[in-house]
């Protein structure tokens, strides 16, 4: 096998162990509540509830999916089993719906809000900051304050401020949801434009927010680079400046393209803020849901999907990274 | 003749005169394979090559200097520092420059490094590759064997200039004699000989001191020194800058010889 083929098997293999850890959690949190934790629940979702059949059947249905009865390590079997054959549990707040159900629909408009935003904002966010490094003067005295200023709003202080003005004051966006909810979800032309339309704010906070955290990386990146040895002999071989102006932004925009994996890949639980400001129907706004009652089954739902998208991107990264960069290439090949 | 910006990168910048760097470890694109940097270069001069023909060139002066055609197809990180220094050389030197200007190109290197880098060199020269030779170094031993002349510098003006043999054998300028006395030559007795430093440091160039910028640091500065600009006096065939004749510096530095 090739040194890269065996990088690529061992890589694997590690993320394999990570995710073996992350589900291991997943399914130990939940029963390390005090006592049974099936009954807890239980007595927790049936406050109130006074029909004792009604009460036995929730807590059959719950110890049957836990397996409660069993030992430890067959409960994870059952667990590993059953994640695997898509049965991810029943919530508890919106009971019998499977948490599966909750999170396909919920998914569509996470990534519906995220991927454009993020891609939008990193684009914009790392041409800006590559020319306020080349061009210096007026630009970078403009891009940079405004870029860190925007950067060091804390998220939620800025999508606030922006569902006051915009929403509230101006009223020129709906305050809160993905669609008007007077309508029923269809390929209308007027049900996508409510989307749109709500779509909008949000979109625009996390571009902004992007824009900001990219420009400065990509600002310092620049400059650090403009200043290698490379841009001097290169300019002294008589080479064109739009050509090195390549060069630098080629190697300036390495580890932003990192940044920007590394976004996609926590997009479902970076999206929790913003989800919740705009009362966006995505997966960070069921979690937040889910946490405040304590609606185990979908918390862990949403924990697994987060930890397996953040473990996808950190590995798709580092596939594809040494292909953008020998240097990283010939460290990976190092290591073998 | 005064030549615009432009003109200057696309008729002179590595066509007539190049340029080896000092660090020739981070000259190189990290992210650029050897030929695709050549290419470049080739584009901005001789832009009537086709891809082949540039690969040719490069493959045939990289033969004439020792590299294999590999090193074409490699990133300057698979390459050893000697590798890439000697790589830097061939690429400089692709275009067959008038004037090759060798920024301290074995400062960074071992013994044998350098001395692979210095016979390269000479191999150009020899061969016509490269038709002058601009060496910067402070190595003032090596300096004598690889040039004709030497131009001493201090605090950015050229204080004497003349054949290598004259610099190194009889220094006029004040400055040039003590650089000369900081060559060791291991012979029998030197273990025991105490090198002699010029005291001070030299002035900063932003406030430029009046009259002779090494006159701080000369044991024979006398206060006509401080002023006015000390212009270039010619020698004979050389020139140094100082207000003391020759043949009276000569005689002082006979006596202190005794």
């Amino acid at each position: 096998m090739s040194a890269y083929g065996k990088y690529v098997v061992k890589k694997f293999f590690w993320y394999f162990v990570t995710l073996i850890v992350a589900i291991a959690l997943n399914f130990l949190l939940p029963r390390m509540i005090e006592g049974n934790p099936v009954s807890v629940i239980v007595a927790q979702m049936t406050q109130g509830m006074t029909e004792s059949d009604t009460i036995k059947r929730v807590y059959d249905t719950f110890a049957a999916e836990f397996g409660i009865d069993q030992p430890l390590h067959v409960q994870f079997f059952i667990y590993v089993k059953n994640l695997l054959t898509g049965n991810w549990g029943t919530s508890f707040g919106l009971y019998p719906k499977p948490v599966t159900e909750i999170l396909a629909s919920a998914i569509p408009w996470t990534i519906g809000l995220q991927l454009p935003a993020i891609l939008v904002g990193w684009i914009i966010g790392n041409v800006l900051g590559a020319v306020a490094a080349y061009r210096k003067g007026v630009f970078d005295k403009v891009i940079f304050p405004v870029a860190l200023f925007v950067n060091s709003i804390p998220f939620f202080t800025l999508a606030i401020i922006m569902l006051y003005a915009f929403a509230l004051t101006l009223k020129w966006f709906p305050m809160h949801g993905g669609y008007d909810y007077q309508m029923i979800p269809s390929l209308s032309w007027e049900f996508i434009g409510s989307v749109l339309r709500h779509h909008t704010l949000p979109f625009l906070s996390i571009v902004l927010v992007t824009i900001g955290g990219q420009a400065i990386g990509m600002r310092e990146m620049s400059i650090y680079e403009l200043n290698s040895d490379y841009v001097l002999y290169s300019k002294l071989l008589g080479i064109r400046d739009s050509r090195i102006a390549r060069y630098v932004f080629r190697n300036a925009m390495l580890p932003q393209i990192t940044g920007l994996a590394l976004s996609i890949g926590t997009m479902v639980g970076g999206s929790l803020i913003c989800e919740i400001v705009f009362s966006y129907p995505g997966i960070g706004t069921w979690m937040f849901t889910a946490i405040r009652q304590l609606d185990y089954p979908l918390i862990s739902g949403c924990t697994l999907l987060i930890a397996l998208a953040v473990l996808l991107a950190n590995f798709t990264i580092d596939l594809i990274y040494g292909w953008i960069d020998p240097r990283i290439k010939a460290a990976q090949m190092e290591d073998q | 003749m005064t030549l615009g910006k432009e003109q200057l990168r696309s008729r002179v910048s590595g066509r007539e005169i190049s340029y080896i760097p000092q660090a020739a470890m981070n000259a190189l694109n990290p992210t650029l394979r050897i030929i695709r940097f050549i290419e470049d270069i080739m584009k901005e001069h001789r832009p009537e090559l086709s891809r082949k023909q540039v690969w040719e060139l490069a493959v045939e002066r990289f033969e004439t200097l020792n590299l294999s055609a590999r090193v074409l197809e490699s990133y300057p990180n698979e390459l050893s520092g000697g590798m890439k220094q000697r790589t830097v050389i061939a690429i400089s030197t692709i275009l067959n420059p008038k004037v090759l200007i060798a920024d301290e190109p074995t400062s960074a290197l071992d013994v044998t490094s350098q001395k692979a880098v210095i016979k390269l060199l000479k191999h150009l020269l020899e061969k016509g590759y490269i038709q002058s030779l601009v060496f910067i170094t402070h190595e003032l031993p090596l300096l004598y064997h690889v040039t004709d002349d030497i131009m001493v510098m201090y605090a950015g003006e050229i204080v004497e200039r003349g054949t290598a043999e004259q610099m190194i054998f009889d220094p006029i300028h004040p400055y040039t004699k003590k650089l000369m006395g900081s060559i060791i030559v291991p012979e029998e007795g030197m273990r025991g000989h105490k090198l002699a430093a010029i005291p001070g440091t030299p002035p900063n160039l932003k406030t430029v001191p009046e009259g002779c910028r090494f006159a701080d640091r000369c044991t024979y500065a006398q206060s006509e020194c401080r002023q006015g600009r000390i212009e270039l006096q010619t020698f004979q065939d050389r020139s140094y800058r100082c207000i003391v004749p020759a043949d009276t510096l000569r005689e002082w530095y006979a006596h202190e010889d005794e």
